[in-house]
């Protein structure tokens, strides 16, 4: 299968008043169609920015210090921003925490969905017609499970629950077609019962329709259920990438062994929880070696001589010294 | 009440008003839309024990939690603590401290300018103390939630997530209460420092013995922190029990449907249930979880079913009914 989605080498950094802060270092992956990617980390650990650098959404203050970002056979990073400006209309989707920031809210939802049908139509050079195009993203609104979607498609985005909206979204993902979803949290806000049935709409349209999606998370046991593979991010460094089942069933890195030891799956009748180190991320790396050296458990000299690279183990690759002292 | 009761919530209802009533309306002499958040709720707590109250958005778990600390009045109904009965914050002074409630966010339940001391002191403020006083019992209750005395000078602002959730846990623990209310003590701070935030709750129940009423939505926290769980949806307990029994062979519909919902790792992907949460407002007639659940019957629709007592926890739910049993075997 080719390769949609190849990030070579990324760094992203923030200035800010406080000074420069590397935000992603030498990030690399790539995505097929139809897969999906769950990016999982802790605050601070770049996974939106890797967001916001693929859709090219990255705030003025960053700065992209290298690397490249190749979607279908074109550098993004060399993209103009009116030739990016058609490529999130077609090829790139984007999907919130909240929806309310991607939906119009003084458009009524089916008019939103006709819209994307407009520019779809545009792309792919087909005739558009408004009454085949209403029609169209009511047929979107029930296919993502919306009762009542005739009734719905006349709603503003404030009249409906944050689990409705979040639906609109993907009906919008159905009604564009694009060839990439990057799903920025997308379930955090919502109730479990919701996040559900999100969660198996999002894996039906990916598996129906062939479309590749970066879907970024806190929640390991969220990406677990939605991700054919995952990448770990810590402080901006991929950690651990590799088959979802693998990661986590068999975790490599000593940071993703506690990400998953960290849910809870006990009673505290049997026994406390084990815990890691509450410092910072930040406090006592220089940047010279293993980021994760000051809060890990098995810390060693090795650790500290300077940056491991990503060592290949099996069907994944781990950045840590245990595997092998290979340095960057 | 049992000698080891702590606290008893009998019938309580809590209704709040909804939308504003025009002129208009009041010439028309329309009704004011009134949304019941907690609808007919009774359970007790033992001494020492942790009840987790599980549901999503919208079940009146939260608004229970106030109502049990005093923040709010019911409706309708009481709440007892050591058999007397609770009273609004503004009406008893000396109540306040047994009742302490932690809160999701820490960074919005403590004020950001505030040193740390004053932030942790902020209950005794209804007792007559003189400063020596209180700064002991600042740095002892700092030293109990594991974060060093010195911290007490710096701005509740610069601290990390984690320390602050410690902070207003030891402003919580500072008033010796007997009940303490945590409200999804750990949903706003990262994994990792989850664990630690746990352990530490059950350090201090174990060596104090409060009494813990647990707000959240995650199955797992509850299964760590808690002895008995209920599970709330649309202000009504659909099922209480051991936390063992409730979790792990749950039997109304809904907590099923709960427990498939949540993801677990390696697990794939979760199994949605049918249908949007219903409105508040215009509560389903019959049972709550009715018009979701997928073996809704007749008497289902007419009332909804009160709390049956089974072995190893209460259920509402028809299903286990005996009249129930009887209704179906009548030819639905």
């Amino acid at each position: 299968m080719g390769e949609l989605l190849i990030v070579r080498e990324l760094s992203v950094g923030y200035r800010s008043s406080d000074g420069y802060s590397r935000v992603l270092r030498r990030v690399s992956f790539s995505l097929s169609e139809g897969e999906v990617l769950g990016v999982v980390g802790e605050s601070g650990s770049g996974k939106t920015t890797l967001a916001l650098a693929v859709a090219r959404l990255l705030p003025p203050y960053a700065r992209v210090e290298g690397g490249s970002i190749v979607f279908n056979g074109v550098d993004l990073l060399s993209l103009s921003e009116r030739e990016v400006d058609e490529l999130r209309g077609t090829g790139i989707f984007m999907v919130f925490q909240d929806p309310f920031m991607s939906l119009n809210p003084l458009m009524k939802v089916g008019s939103q969905l006709v819209e994307a049908i407009r520019v779809r139509c545009r792309r792919q050079k087909t005739a558009f017609r408004r009454e085949d195009a209403e029609r169209e993203a009511v047929e979107h609104l029930r296919r993502v499970r919306i009762t009542d979607p005739e009734d719905v498609a006349k709603r503003f985005p404030h009249q409906l629950s944050g689990g409705q909206n979040q639906r609109v979204m993907i009906a919008m993902a159905l009604a564009e077609r694009p060839r990439l979803i990057i799903a920025d949290e997308p379930t955090t806000a919502l109730d479990v019962t919701t996040q559900a049935q999100v969660l198996s709409l999002f894996r039906e349209i990916v598996d129906q329709e062939g479309m590749a999606m970066i879907f970024i998370t806190h929640d390991l046991a969220v990406a677990s259920s939605i991700s054919h593979r995952i990448a770990v991010l810590y402080a901006g460094y991929i950690e651990e990438i590799g088959p979802a089942k693998s990661v986590l069933q068999d975790p490599k890195h000593p940071y993703t062994v506690s990400l998953i030891k960290s849910v809870p799956a006990k009673s505290k009748d049997e026994g406390k929880l084990e815990v890691y180190s509450e410092r910072n991320p930040k406090d006592g790396w220089s940047g010279e070696f293993c980021a994760y050296a000051p809060r890990c458990a098995y810390v060693h000299n090795a650790c500290v001589r300077g940056v491991p690279v990503l060592i290949q183990l099996e069907d994944r690759l781990v950045r840590c010294v245990n595997y092998g002292e290979r340095y960057e | 009440m049992s000698i080891n009761e702590c606290l008893r919530v009998e019938g309580v209802v809590k209704r709040f008003p909804v939308g504003s009533r025009g002129l208009f309306d009041r010439i028309m002499r329309r009704k004011r839309k009134w949304l019941t958040a907690v609808d007919d709720v009774s359970f007790s707590v033992g001494r020492g024990e942790t009840l987790a109250l599980l549901g999503e958005s919208g079940s009146g778990k939260t608004t229970l939690g106030r109502l049990i600390v005093g923040l709010d009045k019911p409706d309708a109904g009481r709440i007892l603590l050591e058999g007397s009965e609770v009273k609004s914050v503004r009406e008893s002074r000396e109540q306040r401290g047994k009742l302490q409630m932690v809160f999701q966010d820490p960074s919005s339940s403590l004020d950001p300018y505030l040193s740390v001391e004053d932030c942790v002191a902020e209950p005794l403020s209804v007792e007559d103390l003189s400063r020596d006083e209180i700064h002991v019992r600042v740095e002892e209750s700092l030293r109990l939630v594991g974060l060093d005395p010195s911290l007490s000078r710096r701005r509740s602002g610069e601290l990390s997530g984690g320390q602050k959730q410690r902070v207003a846990i030891a402003r919580a623990i500072i008033s010796e209460p007997k009940v303490i209310v945590l409200d999804e003590p750990t949903t706003s701070i990262d994994v990792t420092l989850q664990a630690q935030i746990l352990n530490l709750l059950v350090d201090l129940q174990r060596l104090k013995g409060y009494t813990y009423v647990l707000i959240t939505h995650d199955p797992s926290v509850a299964r760590f922190l808690s002895d008995r769980v209920a599970v709330m949806y649309l202000g009504k307990i659909l099922e209480i029990g051991p936390t063992r029994q409730v979790l792990n062979s749950p039997r109304h519909p809904y907590t099923q449907a709960l427990l498939a919902s949540t993801p677990t790792i390696g697990g794939g992907p979760p199994k949605p249930v049918a249908g949007e949460p219903p409105s508040l407002i215009n509560p389903p007639q019959g049972c709550r979880y009715e018009p979701r659940c997928p073996y809704a019957f007749d008497v289902c629709r007419e009332k909804h079913p009160p709390l049956v007592h089974l072995q190893g926890g209460d259920v509402a739910c028809y299903l286990f009914a005996e009249k129930a049993e009887t209704l179906r075997g009548g030819g639905h």
